[in-house]
């Protein structure tokens, strides 16, 4: 079985993409870790190094570490380390 | 209580009025306002023409909030508050205010950096600066991770 996860970009992540997000397809048990593998693997192939070593992961609008096992209906948004204040 | 994000410029008196009727008896307020920079770092030789603020719709307000009741848990406070700005801002425009009122001093002083320090490190918000060079987005500074840092390590020295 898959999943249809759609991903929201922000900041210099959107702009490296030239999309604001996009949907993948995973298998249903799909982690953190299995959807960036896919992401690197398919429409962020050619983001830089250094700003993919570095993104952060929010799964329904919290930062998340390590493998995070996700749901279909999950809120997920990859950004670059932020910079307000 | 109260945060918010908006691309309107803010009055820091009426802030304070408000942080002041909502803390009834307090004996402090102190606020904090960050501006924009023209030059970005000190060693920056083209100056920032327009500064773009970017963010996260829904996860701002909620990581705000968070970072906002950890300072209430952590300090005896009367009143806070927390506006951020977003959208195209000019050099010396103010960008974000906190506030915190409280009984007495200390805790005022020492929840505003607290919510500074976590607020340029934990909410989603990106900074995109343009130059007579171009559009550049801003690092994040390994001084900010630090200052968050601190504040852990203040804690466990307290339990």
């Amino acid at each position: 079985m898959t999943m249809l996860v759609t991903v929201q970009y922000f900041a210099s992540v959107r702009e490296a993409r030239g999309e604001a997000s996009d949907s993948i397809e995973l298998r249903d048990d799909a982690d953190t870790t299995v959807l960036l593998n896919a992401l690197r693997a398919g429409p962020l192939a050619t983001l830089d190094d250094a700003l993919f070593d570095r993104l952060l992961v929010a799964v329904n609008q919290s930062v998340v570490s390590g493998a995070v096992r996700l749901n279909a209906d999950d809120e997920v948004a990859l950004f670059p380390p932020m910079t307000g204040g | 209580m109260s945060v918010r994000v908006q691309e309107e410029d803010f009055l820091l008196q009426q802030e304070v009025d408000a942080v002041r009727a909502e803390a009834g008896d307090a004996g402090a307020v102190v606020t904090f306002t960050g501006l924009v920079r023209e030059f970005h770092q000190s060693d920056d030789t083209q100056s920032v023409s327009c500064l773009m603020l970017e963010h996260y719709p829904g996860m701002t307000e909620k990581a705000l909030a968070e970072i906002e009741a950890q300072a209430r848990k952590r300090w005896p406070l009367l009143a806070t508050r927390i506006v951020h700005r977003v959208g195209a801002m000019s050099a010396q425009e103010q960008i974000v205010l906190v506030a915190a009122a409280s009984a007495h001093r200390h805790a005022a002083f020492e929840a505003a950096q607290f919510m500074m320090d976590y607020l340029k490190s934990r909410a989603p918000f990106w900074k995109k600066q343009t130059t007579s060079e171009g559009e550049r987005w801003i690092d994040s500074r390994e001084s900010d991770e630090a200052a968050i840092s601190r504040w852990q390590t203040l804690k466990s020295e307290s339990l």
